[in-house]
Parts: structure tokens; sequence; C-alpha cells
């Protein structure tokens, strides 16, 4: 079963990377070969990045600062969604607030906060802003969703606050605080990454992918885009993989 | 001791108890008895504080009850072992109480598995050892013999008697109001006298 998923997630691989070739091909016989590099120039012009100093330590700075992002998110969702479900006038100050942050471009905050902010915290503060709303959803839903029979069996054995907290509402947000995970940390990545693009800060990947447009240097761009793409892939993979080792410790959380 | 004075309950604005009066000394017992939908569950969840009367008063011990309610109500989470001991310190130095808990219900080598690997009579027998170790002046059981089996309900009946404390328990059945040695208080159609 697993393998056979294997084989079909290699053979989509596969296939994509044979459209991307085929149209590369197709863009160089044409003499466009500029528009579109072929996938192993791409994987080879990452692999020559990689093995330079300077990629590392944008790539860092880059991580860094979506992470920061995402933390401040993370933090900010869930006091903001205990706040509303324990006081209905929060939930409904804050309710359209977060519609507002959901609704607004990527671009038209990386614009205004850079106007308020220095250039190096705009990706942070633009990836925490669009996975806000996210996290914030999802634990709202799953504080909702804790069962009241277990609630009231805290009540009637007098458990303390810390014990109901830790034993009966943690688990119970855990999973919608691991789906607001998986759908927030892509989200996030490429909200600061495009944060990035558009403010430039001085040591980033999302410069470097606005160098390389600005420079035409596809290649390069390719790379950094491909850069970007596996880096979100990995960070997803190892979050997730720490919050299903966390709900494993709690008789295996659905949905972590 | 419980004391039900001219206790009305309404849970959701209907009026499910109407103007119940009984007293339950200190290591009293009493089945509340009746048909189904007739008040049983209410006037427990009332005697637990998990209702509020819109008239008369009910007095409780001081430490409050311990409850097995219908359902077993165990952290689907948590280990058999983890569903009592959270009741006690929740930390291991009070897990081998949890355990011997266990272990007079015949679950012994049943203390690390989860909720939903035990049969449903397993569960309702961790949830009355869960309500046992706490060892509160006053025991409020709602049907608590269900799901189980002629030999494990004695078993059961002779622990919750050794206990020695004050018993509610909610029942169809006259033999295990009996099995409990408890007085009756039933339903006559109107209220519970």
């Amino acid at each position: 079963m697993r393998r056979g998923r294997i084989w079909r997630s290699l053979g989509a691989l596969a296939f994509w990377l044979a459209l991307w070739a085929a149209l590369a091909l197709i863009m160089d016989l044409r003499g466009r070969s500029l528009l579109m590099p072929p996938p192993g120039e791409v994987a080879a012009r990452l692999l020559e990045l990689a093995g330079t100093g300077e990629f590392w330590r944008y790539t860092l700075s880059s991580i860094g600062r979506v992470t920061l992002g995402l933390a401040i998110a993370a933090a900010l969702g869930v006091g903001a969604a205990a706040l509303c479900v324990r006081f209905p006038a929060a939930d409904a100050l804050l309710a359209p607030a977060m519609t507002v942050v959901k609704s607004t471009p990527v671009a038209s905050f990386a614009i205004l906060v850079l106007i308020w902010l220095p250039r190096d915290l705009v990706p942070v503060c633009i990836s925490a802003l669009m996975v806000l709303p996210v996290v914030w959803a999802n634990v709202c839903a799953g504080i909702r969703g804790t069962d009241r029979a277990l609630l009231e069996l805290a009540q009637v054995c007098s458990l303390g606050r810390w014990r109901v907290l830790r034993r009966i509402y943690l688990p119970s947000v855990l999973p919608g605080f691991a789906a607001a995970c998986r759908s927030a940390i892509g989200f996030g990545w490429k909200a600061g990454i495009a944060a990035e693009v558009l403010t430039v800060p001085r040591e980033s990947m999302g410069r470097m992918i606005y160098e390389s447009r600005y420079y035409l240097q596809t290649t390069d761009l390719f790379a950094w885009t491909l850069a970007v793409i596996l880096l979100s892939v990995a960070i997803e993979k190892l979050l997730l993989g720490a919050l299903g080792r966390l709900s494993r410790g709690r008789g295996g959380v659905p949905g972590a | 001791m419980l004391e039900f004075r001219d206790v009305s309950v309404s849970p959701g604005g209907q009026r499910v108890l109407e103007r119940v009066s009984f007293s339950l000394p200190p290591g009293g017992r009493l089945a509340v008895m009746g048909p189904s939908g007739c008040g049983k569950t209410t006037l427990l969840r009332a005697a637990a504080g998990l209702l509020k009367p819109d008239r008369g008063e009910i007095l409780r011990p001081e430490g409050g009850a311990a409850v097995v309610f219908q359902e077993p109500r165990l952290l689907p989470w948590l280990t058999a072992e983890e569903n009592v001991n959270l009741v006690l310190s929740d930390t291991a130095a009070t897990l081998p109480e949890a355990r011997a808990a266990l272990a007079a219900l015949g679950l012994s080598g049943a203390e690390g598995k989860y909720p939903a690997e035990l049969s449903g009579g397993m569960q309702r027998r961790v949830a009355i050892a869960r309500a046992l170790v706490m060892r509160r002046e006053l025991l409020i059981l709602d049907e608590p013999f269900a799901a189980l089996d002629g030999e494990l309900k004695e078993r059961v009946a002779e622990l919750i008697t050794g206990q020695g404390c004050s018993v509610l328990l909610a029942t169809h059945e006259e033999d295990e109001a009996a099995a409990l040695g408890c007085a009756v208080l039933r339903y006559n159609g109107k209220t519970f006298v």
C-alpha cells in the first residue's frame, strides 16, 4: 500500500519534470532559453549555490524571519482564541479584524508595514499576519469543540485549572492546532518570501529572487524558487513530525 | 450527608424534578428508581452540583461527591491508569494506587490501554475505579452496573459498600439496589417519594 503510494508520487514527479524539460526544450528550440531553463540546469545551479556560504546565510535569515513570524502567529492565535472563547465581547471585536486580515493581499500589507517597520521585520510581520487568522480559527474551533462531558467530569472531580488545561483542553485543541500548522506553514512561508521579494531585506532569499528577476538570471530565479519549495516541504514535515510525536504520547490525537 | 429540601429543577427550561425532598445520612444508601426519562439522571446531576435548583435547597457534603456517570467519560488520550490517576495527584507517585484500584476491579493488565482499546464493561470499571479512589463522603452512581456481568456486579457492589460512604444510585433494577443495600426513592408518576 505504502510502496504503491511512493511509486505513484515518484511517477507524478517524473511526469512534471518531463513536462518541464519538454517546455524548456521547446523554448530553447525557439531561441528563448532564457525564459525556461531545463530542470537539470536548475538543479545544478541549486547545488552550486548550496555550496556557498552566502546561500546558507540568506536561507537561514529567511527561515529565521518566517519561523519568528509563525511563532508570533501561533502565540497570538492561541491567546486570542482563548480570549474569544472565554469572552464573547472579545470574539465580536476580533472576528471582523481576522476577516479583514485574511482578505487583505500580502502585497498591500507588505507595502503598508514597510512604512511602519524596518524592512528586515516586514517579512516577520507579514508571515505572522497571514498565519494568525488560520491559527485563531482552528484553535477557537478546538476549544469550542472540547467535550462538555469531560469538563463536567473535571468539575465534579474538582480538577485544578492547570490540570484541566493540560489534560482536557490541550489534547482537545491539538488536532485543530496541527491542522492549522499544516495549512499555515506553507502559507506563512510563501507570504514571508513574497514580503521579502517586495521589501528586499539585506540578507534574504526574497532578495536573491528579486535580483535574479531584475538581472534576468532565470536559472538563478528557478534555483532560489526551488530552494524555497524544498525548504517549505522540509519545515512542514519537521513541524508536523514534532506535533505527531506529541500527540502519539497522548494516545494518538486524531488529525495530528 | 446529602439533603434535598423541596427541590425543583428545570434543565433547559423544562421542569423535570418537582418538589423533591429526601435526606441521605452519612453512610446511608439510597436508590432512585423509576422509568426512563422520569428524571433520575437530573436528580443525580443536581446532587452532584451540576444543575442548580430553581426552587428549594440542596445540602451536600463539604468535599463534594464522586460521580460515576451513565457513560464512562474517560479521557480518550489517557491510559486506563492515567484516567484513574487523574483524580489523584496525576503524578507518578500515585500511579500504584491507581493500578491497585484497577486491579481490585479485575483490570490487571489493562492499565496501559487507552479507552478505545477497552470493552464497554472495562471502560465502566475504569470509571468506577476513578470514582472509588477519590474517597469522597458521597458516591453518586448513574446505572453503574450496566454492561457488567453477574460476578463483576457482585465485586463492584462489595467494593462500593466496603468504602462506607453515602451512596446515591440511579437504577432500573431492584436487585442492583438490593445488592448495595439501598433504601428506595421511587418515581410516583409526578415526583420522587
